[in-house]
């Protein structure tokens, strides 16, 4: 062979080798199986940096709880697939994981947000039968309860729970002439208060309320989305038509209050509220003592204390109040509150259902349930847990406060076209927020628009 | 005549045979210009790195750009072993992704600028497109391929980041291959050299900075890509830097100090990286002398 | 001994027919050679089994009801021409091409390239210090991973930020007030390095005789720049134009991070809008659909990019 050939048998062979190596290199991954050492695996799914309020508190309680479960069950071995990134990341990969069946987890930790889909995936199981073991679940009140309930059945149990209502700063209202221990019956009131400390102490932000859509869908029940649970009609999912909601009283009630906010200058500044952290950068920003009012969750007590510095703020409890979310008129039950959290699901595919369950069991007894809500900045959902000394002491006097607010709170459609139509509500909030002046008309059709575009003219609709 | 001669002055001293005419003023201009514009074009790009820098230091760091309450905590808490792990991974996610795409790109854009093969203009092109695929639409594709093989592990992710950046690696070398003159090849080849030598010896030096360019450009992506390695990696201490980033902003607690500090110590091995390279780019050569030499 | 001797005029006469032209290869025609397909086999097997695979496949799920969770997640169906429909009836994606282009067009095309070229100029005659800090400034904004990218750019250009700040508005937003040129910018920022270097390394390949002789003939330097320069970067302008504008579409993370294709859908170019459709909405099929408009996008550029390049030579 002439010698140009060579160089080419010398090619053949190095791409030979090149490939051969990238072969072996790549079936160098672990496997996973349904058994490792004879031992039984058992899968279980959670967002590793997201859900707890540190990724070391999550990695702490979720040790915890696997190592009690392989003690109380030698032959099984518990598999954690932690999902870093934050909330639709979480959500995402979950998906992609149950979508594969080699990589569909037992157990799951899923938001209660999506449960609708979740279950019309065909992802999870139904527990009922498991639920007459669980001796906390006649404990959880029947709104929490109901996050799980699909067509009769419930696909999971409640792992921890979000509640809202108003933070005020104590020492601005004393100052401002306002009541301490502040009790407002209506929207007007609320409005009233932050008149008044615009008026007398005009360097802080009086009402924090964000909106827009930098952050996400999720932010809405943190925000906006208690306002209109507060409204003459908080419908979001009209469940008799089948239909979205675009056009309500209740819409144009909470539209109107973003707008005076906006137009009296009674909030914060644009770029602090269309912030893509408004949500999570809450806790630091009420503990730079310049906010005196702001619509906003549990979870920032558990962040001041000492255990979990997010950031410290160890004098929380003399300097910030809290006080029920009125409805508009005071009508109902006089207080709104949407009610967001997190499940522990089996999934269908699972090999060891009793197996998952019991994981399940050891995750939410007592101690466990504690111990997540108060590192997980959640409200433990059993009556019994969130009275116990070692929740309500966690974070006084705030703890309590928040757990009471379980049994009213309204939660969320937990379907996917919600995020669609959470994206037109943002889309008009933040339209108020940019642009006062504009007519509540046109900050609807913002939504309407946008919502119809995506789901089709006949699945939105109008009341009233 | 000859009374002129003697009164002469002493003989002209030679020039040395590489002297150059004396520069003119009006390049001293353009330095300045040059070196202006420069400055002028570092202050815009250092201003959103500003907050970077002086978050970094800032013990009450915040979203907003302010003057710090100094303190290494920041540098010090970024740097647990777990972000350090991420850091290893990191770099070994990229390199592994760089020598997957710059090698086939090397061999490849050789053959597409030099040689002849059917279908090139209709491959060529088809590569290109490959190039304006959003990651996105992959990654469910790939999930399912990767999943049931268990390759949902560091080296295949890093694989397949390696071959998302190789329609482009290959279109920078193959375009720097084009720029090389092919005199050098033809006097190699007419001295019987088989195809691989030419490539190695007489090629990849030349192409050099392009190779140097198209490799840099494969690192980085790899580096600073977040969504392949979330989907594509099941276990979290193989996990790179860009996820475990999204670890400070936990659930309700976010530490801008921290996300600054280590948002610099991770941009400091490509820092590194670049520097080593950028001899490839202040390396000159004359074409003319190796042909004449 | 060439062809010519054996022209019928040097031939005497009474010769034979004119001798075999001699043996071996041609030198003067390009042939296939074997050696190519060793040589291609790692690219083209790589991109066949990684990349082609996933990138066809997803062309077939745009013309499903395939979700990423929901009812049609798991078991879905083909549903024809009905996305299709679809995108040609949304207003939001026909807003989202024209943001794209603009976006494609302000980052990449003008910012990046225009702005790396002018830096790698200027390089060339500056002092060592200036062009090691601020070509590593540069490359450290190249090197930054979007996420930081769009964090820094937030705190930047937002009120009391450096930029709001530079401009003397400190209480002004500029991000909410002019967000698809603020994330434009963003985007030229980040890629600006990658042209920098590219254009770098193609200035030295220009022969420093060429510019020396223009130089002698006291052409000034705007004449060495368009006349010889220019030119010879000509093909490096075209792959870089090309290059920026593949990686300004496919840096969706920057844009996501910061507006989330907000305020609205003022920032909602076509990577944004298809990220949002099949992991947000969990419409993963109509998502793909977009990101195969997207390819085709990049398709039709490669073309013209060809074209181009064709003409060149």
């Amino acid at each position: 062979m002439s010698r140009k050939y060579r160089g080419g048998r010398r090619l053949v062979a190095l791409t030979a080798i090149a490939s051969a190596m990238t072969l072996i290199a790549a079936c160098t991954a672990s496997p996973s199986s349904t058994t490792s050492n004879g031992k039984t695996v058992l899968k279980v799914a959670y967002g590793s940096q997201f859900v707890f309020l540190t990724p070391q508190l999550a990695i702490k309680w979720w040790g915890t709880v696997a190592h009690e479960f392989e003690k109380a069950h030698p032959n099984v071995t518990v598999q954690f697939v932690p999902i870093p990134g934050g909330y639709p990341d979480i959500v995402n990969k979950m998906s992609l994981l149950f979508r594969t069946p080699s990589t569909a987890p037992d157990v799951a930790e899923l938001p209660a947000g999506q449960m609708g889909e979740w279950v019309s995936s065909g992802f999870l199981l139904p527990v009922n039968k498991y639920l007459s073991t669980a001796s906390y679940w006649n404990q959880i009140p029947k709104s929490v309860q109901n996050e799980t309930l699909i067509n009769g059945k419930y696909y999971g149990v409640n792992h921890g729970e979000n509640t809202n209502a108003l933070w005020y700063n104590m020492p601005m209202f004393r100052k401002a002439g306002l009541p301490v221990p502040w009790h407002p019956k209506t929207w007007a009131d609320v409005l009233a208060a932050a008149a008044t400390i615009h008026a007398k102490l005009p360097s802080v932000t009086p009402l924090w309320l964000a909106g827009g859509s930098a952050g996400g869908t999720i932010a809405i029940q943190y925000n906006g989305g208690n306002l209109l649970a507060g409204s003459t009609n908080s419908t979001i999912y009209d469940a008799k038509t089948g239909k979205w909601v675009v056009d309500s009283p209740g819409l144009r009630e909470t539209l109107q209050f973003y707008k005076t906010l906006a137009q009296k200058h009674l909030s914060a500044s644009v770029s602090e509220l269309l912030n893509p952290n408004a949500v999570d950068g809450l806790p630091g920003l009420l503990a730079k003592d310049n906010t005196a009012i702001a619509v906003g969750a549990n979870f920032y007590a558990e962040s001041w204390v000492k255990s979990t510095c997010g950031p410290c703020w160890l004098q929380a409890p003399k300097i910030m109040g809290v006080t029920k979310l009125p409805t508009i008129n005071g009508q109902g039950a006089g207080y709104a509150s949407v009610l967001g959290g997190w499940e522990l699901s089996i999934g269908a595919q699972s090999a060891h259902p009793q197996l998952a369950w019991d994981f399940i069991q050891t995750a939410q007894q007592q101690t466990n349930m504690i111990d997540a809500s108060n590192w997980g900045g959640w409200v433990p959902p059993s009556n019994v847990a969130n009275s116990a000394a070692a929740f309500v002491n966690y974070a006084p006097p705030y703890q309590k406060f928040f757990a009471a607010l379980l049994p009213a709170s309204q939660e969320e459609p937990n379907t996917s076209p919600f995020t669609v139509w959470g994206t037109g509500f943002n889309n008009a909030t933040g339209a108020i927020i940019q642009n006062p002046n504009i007519s509540i008309d046109a900050a609807v059709n913002v939504m309407k628009n946008y919502v119809t575009t995506q789901l089709g003219a006949d699945k939105v609709e109008t009341i009233g | 005549m000859a009374v002129e001669v003697e009164t002469r002055s002493a003989p002209v001293p030679e020039l040395p045979p590489d002297a150059r005419p004396v520069r003119e003023p009006r390049v001293t201009s353009g330095r300045l210009i040059s070196n202006l514009t420069l400055v002028a074009f570092g202050v815009l790009f250092i201003a959103p790195l500003l907050w970077l820098i002086l978050g970094s230091f800032d013990s009450h760091a915040s979203q907003t750009i302010e003057w710090p309450h100094f303190t290494f905590g920041n540098y010090t808490g970024a740097a647990n072993s777990a972000n350090l792990q991420a850091l290893r991974n990191s770099v070994i996610i990229s390199l592994i992704a760089t020598v997957f795409a710059t090698i086939p790109a090397t061999l490849a854009g050789y053959v597409f600028s030099r040689q002849h093969i059917p279908f090139k203009g209709p491959l060529l092109l088809g590569i290109l497109m490959l190039a304006g695929v959003p990651l996105s639409i992959l990654i469910v594709p790939i999930y399912q391929i990767f999943a049931p093989r268990n390759y949902l592990a560091l080296v295949p992710a890093a694989i397949f980041l390696g071959v998302t950046s190789l329609p482009f690696e290959l279109w920078i070398i193959k375009n720097f291959i084009d720029a090389v003159p092919i005199d050098l090849e033809e006097s190699a080849r007419l001295e019987r050299a088989g195809t691989l030598q030419i490539l190695w010896r007489v090629v990849v030096p030349l192409a050099l900075p392009g190779i140097g360019a198209a490799a840099i450009f494969g690192f980085i992506n790899a580096w600073g890509n977040f969504l392949v390695p979330l989907v594509l990696i099941a276990n979290a201490s193989q996990q790179p830097s860009p996820v475990a980033m999204y670890g400070f902003f936990g659930g309700n607690v976010i530490r801008w100090g921290e996300i600054a500090a280590y948002s610099i110590m991770y941009s400091i091995p490509v820092l590194i990286l670049y520097l080593a390279l950028s001899r490839l780019f202040r390396r000159g050569f004359v074409l003319s002398g190796a042909i004449r030499g | 001994m060439s062809i010519s001797e054996f022209t019928p005029a040097a031939t005497p006469v009474g010769m034979a027919a004119m001798p075999d032209p001699p043996a071996g290869a041609r030198l003067d025609k390009k042939r296939f050679n074997w050696s190519s397909i060793p040589l291609l086999l790692p690219a083209l097997g790589l991109l066949a089994l990684l990349f082609v695979g996933p990138v066809i496949y997803s062309f077939y799920l745009g013309f499903t009801n395939d979700q990423l969770l929901g009812p049609t997640s798991k078991h879905f169906n083909f549903t024809g021409s009905a996305n299709l429909h679809r995108l040609v009836d949304d207003p939001v994606f026909h807003q989202s091409l024209y943001l794209t282009a603009f976006f494609v067009i302000g980052s990449a095309v003008v910012g990046a390239t225009l702005v790396g070229l002018i830096l790698a100029v200027a390089m060339q005659n500056a002092l060592g210090v200036t062009r090691v800090v601020v070509g590593g400034l540069v490359i450290v904004c190249f090197v930054l991973p979007p996420i930081v990218v769009a964090l820094a750019w937030y705190a930047a250009s937002t009120a009391h930020g450096t930029y709001t700040g530079l401009f003397g508005m400190p209480n002004a937003d500029f991000l909410q007030s002019a967000p698809l040129l603020v994330v434009s910018a963003a985007n030229a920022w980040n890629l600006t390095g990658l042209a920098m270097i590219l254009f770098a390394a193609a200035l030295r390949n220009i022969p420093t005789e060429i510019l020396e002789s223009a130089e002698m003939e006291n052409a000034s330097a705007a004449q060495r720049f368009f006349k010889i320069t220019l030119p010879l970067l000509r093909p490096t302008l075209i792959t870089t134009i090309l290059l920026m504008t593949l990686l300004a579409l496919a840096n969706f993370t920057v844009v996501y991070v910061m507006t989330a294709g907000g305020p609205g859908t003022s920032t909602m170019i076509l990577p944004v809008y298809s990220y949002l459709q099949a992991f947000q909405y969990n419409n993963l099929a109509y998502g793909a659909l977009i990101g195969d408009a997207m390819v085709i996008l990049a398709t039709i550029l490669s073309f013209v990019y060809v074209r181009l390049s064709r003409e060149r030579s």
